[in-house]
C-alpha cells in the first residue's frame, strides 16, 4: 500500500505509451524517415562543389550535420506531445497518481529516443552510400549512435519544458522551432566557424550544436575525439540538470 | 491501510487559500466530506471549483489553510494522498490512438498491477462499464458518453478510497448524461467517497448526499439540497384555472394569503408564504366560492436553479 513508486517500472510503461502513440502516427513515421533523406540529398546537391573545391571533404562532414538537425526535428515533436498530453489531462491525471515524479520526462526522453534510432540508422546508410567512412570502424559508428541518441534525449527534455509553456500543441511546435533555427545557423554544421564574423565565432565555437558536431566528426574520421568529448559531456551533463531542475519545477495544471 | 480517523471525514478543507499572481482563486474555503458520501461543489464558472480539486488531488499546493484527504496531509504527505486518490478531470484524459483496453491496461499497469492483472481488471472494467464491445477500437472512435465512461472506470483500475469527478457531464448530450449518473451512483453504493464538481444544479441535486456551494473562491452555502431550498424561501402553491380571463380575479382573491405573482401563459397563479401547506386549503376554498374552475393545484419545492441564484446573487439583484 504504502510502496514507492518504480522509476524503471514507471518509466517503461509511459515510455510503452508514447511509442505506441508515435508509430501509430503515419505522419510522425515520415517525418522520422524522410526528412533525414531529403535535407542530406539537397544538402549535398546545393553545397558539395563549393565545399570540395575550398578543399573539404564534403562526405565526411554532411552527415553530423543532418544527423543533429534530424535529432532537433525529433527532439521537437517532444514539445508538440507535452502540450497535447496537457490540454488533454494526462498530465494531471498521472502526476496526481502514485507515479515516479521523473518518469514522465524520462519516458518523453526514451519515446524520442526510438524515433532518433530510425533517423540515424537512415541517415547513416544514405552517408555511406554518399561516400562517408568510419575510420576507425565499428567503433567510431557505434561511439557516433550513442552521441546522437543522448543528443536528442537532452533536447527532447528542453522541447518538454517548452511544451509546457504553449497554450495548444500548435502553439508549442512553433515555439520549439525558435531555438532550432539559430543554434544549427549559428554553428560549424554548414559553414566553417572562421567564416563567421568575428564577434560570433566565441558563441559558433563553443555552443552546445557545434560542440556536439565536432565530436560526431572526430568518431567518423577517427580522432582526436578527447577533447571535443569532454566539452560535449560537459554541456549534455549542465544541460541535463538545468532541464531536469526547472521540470521538476512545472506545474502540471495551468 | 490509510488512517481512519474517530469522526469518520475523508476530507477536511480548513480555511484554503490559492493565489494566482494577484488573484485569489480560493479565498478561505472551508468543508468537510464523510467517508462514503458524495460532495456536490456547485458554482459558475470561475468559482474556484476545478482548483480546489487540483489542490485536494496534490497537482497544485495551497498558498494558506491545510488540507487532509483520507487522513494525510495534501502537502507534507502528498505520496500518501496519491495511492488514495483517483481523478477524473474535466476532459476526458484518454488516449485516442489507442483502444479502450490499452488504456486501462496502461493505467492498471501505472498503478502497479502486473500485467497479466492489468489486463483481467482492464476486461472486467469494459464489462462494467457497458464497453466490451469496444474494447479494441481506437477511443477516437468513441462517442462522447463512452469516452467519459472510460474515463471514470480508468479512475477505478484499484478503487480508490476518494474519487474526484471534475465537471463529469460537461458536453455530454442528455442521454449519455443521465447513463453516467447511473454509473455515479453505482459508485455510491460501492461505499466510495466522491467529489463531484458540477454548474448543473439538476445534477447536485440528484447525485450529492451535501452541496457546497462555492461562488468567488468562498463557500456561499452548504447543506442538502432539501436543507438548501429550504433555507432560501419557502415553498409556493401553484394553482391552475380553467378560465383564464378570471385571472386578475383570483389574483385579487388570493392576495391575502401571500406573496402572489401570475403566469398569464400558463394560467397560474403562485402564491408564496410561510407555509405552503395551510395556504393552499385557503386559496382554493377563496377561488371555489367565486366559482372560478380549478384545473390543477399543488406545491411547488424552489428549485436549486433559483437557490443558487439567489445565493450568488451579488449585484445583479440591483442591476
Amino acid at each position: 500500500m504504502s510502496s514507492r513508486p518504480s522509476l524503471v517500472r514507471d518509466t517503461t510503461v509511459l515510455g510503452g505509451r508514447a511509442i505506441a502513440l508515435w508509430t501509430r502516427n503515419p505522419a510522425s513515421m515520415a517525418s522520422a524517415l524522410i526528412f533525414p533523406i531529403v535535407f542530406f540529398t539537397l544538402f549535398n546537391l546545393v553545397a558539395r562543389r563549393m565545399m570540395t573545391a575550398r578543399g573539404f571533404d564534403y562526405a565526411q562532414l554532411l552527415p553530423a550535420t543532418v544527423v543533429v538537425q534530424a535529432m532537433f526535428f525529433t527532439a521537437m515533436s517532444a514539445a508538440y506531445w507535452v502540450a497535447n498530453d496537457r490540454l488533454t489531462g494526462m498530465t494531471p491525471r498521472v502526476r496526481s497518481m502514485p507515479v515516479h515524479r521523473a518518469a514522465p520526462l524520462l519516458a518523453r526522453s526514451v519515446s524520442e529516443m526510438t524515433r532518433g534510432v530510425i533517423s540515424v540508422v537512415v541517415l547513416l546508410i544514405v552517408g555511406v552510400i554518399a561516400g562517408m567512412r568510419f575510420q576507425v570502424g565499428i567503433q567510431g559508428a557505434l561511439g557516433f549512435v550513442a552521441v546522437a541518441l543522448v543528443f536528442v534525449a537532452v533536447t527532447s527534455m528542453g522541447m518538454g519544458l517548452i511544451g509546457a509553456m504553449g497554450s495548444t500543441p500548435e502553439a508549442a511546435s512553433s515555439l520549439a522551432s525558435v531555438p532550432y533555427l539559430p543554434l544549427l545557423m549559428l554553428s560549424n554544421g554548414f559553414v566553417p566557424v572562421e567564416d563567421f564574423p568575428g564577434w560570433l565565432q566565441g558563441f559558433a565555437r563553443h555552443q552546445p550544436v557545434t560542440r556536439t558536431i565536432d565530436l560526431m566528426r572526430a568518431l567518423i574520421d577517427g580522432g582526436p575525439t578527447l577533447e571535443p568529448f569532454w566539452w560535449w559531456v560537459g554541456w549534455m551533463v549542465v544541460l541535463g540538470v538545468v532541464f531536469t531542475v526547472l521540470a521538476a519545477r512545472v506545474r502540471p495544471v495551468r | 491501510m490509510a488512517s481512519d480517523d474517530g469522526e469518520g471525514l475523508a476530507i477536511e478543507v480548513d480555511g484554503l487559500v490559492k493565489r494566482f499572481g494577484d488573484v485569489e482563486a480560493i479565498a478561505g474555503l472551508s468543508f468537510e466530506v464523510r467517508r462514503g458520501e458524495i460532495l456536490g461543489l456547485l458554482g459558475p464558472n470561475g468559482a474556484g471549483k476545478t482548483t480546489t480539486v487540483n489542490v485536494l488531488s496534490t497537482l497544485i499546493e495551497p498558498d494558506a489553510g491545510t488540507v487532509r484527504v483520507d487522513g494525510f496531509d495534501v502537502v507534507a504527505e502528498s505520496h500518501r494522498v496519491r495511492q488514495a486518490i483517483s481523478l477524473t478531470g474535466q476532459f476526458a484524459a484518454v488516449d485516442a490512438q489507442l483502444s479502450g483496453h490499452e488504456n486501462l491496461v496502461l493505467f492498471a499497469r501505472l498503478r502497479g498491477l502486473p500485467k497479466g492483472e492489468a489486463a483481467a481488471r482492464s476486461t472486467e472494467l469494459l464489462a462494467d462499464f457497458g464497453l466490451t464491445d469496444a474494447a479494441d477500437r481506437r477511443v477516437g472512435e468513441y462517442s462522447g458518453g463512452m469516452r467519459r465512461r472510460l474515463d471514470i472506470a480508468c479512475s477505478l483500475v484499484v478503487e480508490p478510497r476518494v474519487l474526484f469527478l471534475d465537471e463529469p457531464t460537461t458536453g455530454l448530450d442528455p442521454r449519455s448524461r443521465s447513463e453516467l449518473w447511473q454509473v455515479v451512483r453505482r459508485l455510491r453504493a460501492g461505499g466510495i467517497t466522491i467529489v463531484l464538481t458540477t454548474q448543473y444544479l439538476e445534477e447536485a441535486d440528484l447525485l450529492a448526499d451535501r452541496i457546497v456551494v462555492i461562488d468567488e473562491g468562498r463557500s456561499v452555502a452548504a447543506g442538502t439540497a432539501a436543507e438548501l431550498k429550504q433555507a432560501t424561501g419557502g415553498t409556493t402553491c401553484v394553482v391552475s384555472i380553467v378560465e383564464a380571463g378570471r385571472l386578475d380575479e383570483a389574483e385579487q382573491l388570493a392576495a391575502p394569503f401571500g406573496e402572489v405573482a401570475v403566469d398569464p401563459e400558463q394560467g397560474e397563479l403562485r402564491v408564496a408564504s410561510e407555509s405552503a401547506i395551510d395556504t393552499l386549503p385557503e386559496v382554493i376554498g377563496a377561488l371555489r366560492g367565486a366559482g372560478i374552475t380549478i384545473a390543477e393545484a399543488g406545491i411547488r419545492q424552489p428549485t436549486l436553479d433559483e437557490v443558487f441564484l439567489a445565493l450568488t446573487d451579488r449585484s445583479g439583484a440591483a442591476a
